[in-house]
């Protein structure tokens, strides 16, 4: 298959008949190629799904991406290639799909009530190396009051919603924002901004983001 | 490769998240736009950071959209692979 310019590819999807179909079907195949692949690595995401399976949902997340594809030609700048800008669109939608259903029966009920966040995890989180020195494990506790203190303190509820979904749950922005009725923009935002509040509050406080991060091994 | 999964996350994770916060920041949709141009500069051996450092500092600081960037690596690592045979 010899290779398009990005301007053959934006030439022949928009033009008709054998053409298009042509540069469609070959844009399809390449897809599909590169998502089979990918998803053929994710088992934390898809499981013992077997291999048919896989591959019918790349089929039909390369439709879906072709859709997308072919109704925003007019945005593509030609800052890359054309197979790679196709491809960003492709994972996108393979992506998003993977998280729905991955955290389809996840709810933030949990994070609304009431109780301290940070030294329960502290409790689960400890490692052998810090219960056998007494002092640091203090500390480490300690400062995990403190920022629990601060989340429910200085955050809003939204923000401590959003940031206890994200930062210790690990649930991506974009499922919180469907359970927020927000966009992923707005809640990236959301999520950023609680954070900063937070590095600025310990910081007043005597804890800076270096010590933190020393303290915990984050760094 | 990928996300954690759905259990609490480790205090030294949740520490960097949190800590390591820049105060510059583009949205995940500025990043997104731009993320072809990112991987392919990455993939012809050029720095990118030189022309997009705040693509660069956002990946550091959005684990959603840096899990995007790397399946796309992925995907075209696999798909230029399996065309020049």
């Amino acid at each position: 298959m010899s290779e398009r310019t990005n301007e053959q590819w934006l030439d022949d999807l928009q033009s008709a008949g054998t053409q298009r179909n042509r540069a469609l079907e070959d844009l399809r195949a390449r897809l599909e190629r590169g998502l089979l692949f990918y998803l053929s690595h994710q088992q934390g995401y898809l499981g013992d799904r077997p291999a048919e399976e896989v591959k019918h949902m790349v089929q039909d997340f390369v439709q879906e991406a072709l859709l997308r594809i072919l109704n925003n030609l007019n945005s593509f700048r030609g800052e890359s290639q054309f197979i790679t800008w196709a491809s960003k669109i492709a994972a996108r939608v393979a992506i998003s799909e993977l998280r729905r259903a991955r955290y389809k029966d996840y709810s933030l009920e949990h994070l609304t009530a009431e109780g301290e966040i940070m030294p329960a995890l502290a409790a689960t989180a400890l490692s052998s190396e810090a219960a056998s020195q007494p002092e640091l494990q203090a500390e480490r506790e300690e400062a995990l009051r403190r920022l629990d203190e601060a989340i429910s303190e200085i955050l809003t509820e939204r923000q401590r919603l959003a940031l206890l979904a994200h930062v210790v749950d690990g649930v991506p922005v974009e499922e919180i924002a469907r359970r927020m009725n927000t966009n992923r923009n707005a809640l990236y935002k959301l999520v950023h901004d609680a954070r900063l509040k937070l590095k600025r509050h310990m910081e007043k406080q005597g804890l800076s983001p270096e010590y933190m991060l020393a303290l915990f091994g984050g760094g | 490769m990928g996300e954690p999964q759905p259990h609490r996350r480790h205090c030294g994770e949740i520490m960097k998240t949190i800590f390591a916060a820049q105060e510059d920041d583009i949205t995940c949709d500025e990043c997104y736009a731009h993320i072809d141009q990112y991987v392919d500069m990455l993939r012809t051996g050029q720095d990118p950071a030189q022309v997009l450092p705040q693509v660069k500092s956002h990946l550091e600081q959005c684990r959603c959209c840096a899990w995007e960037f790397q399946a796309l690596m992925d995907i075209l690592e696999a798909e230029s692979s399996e065309t020049s045979e």
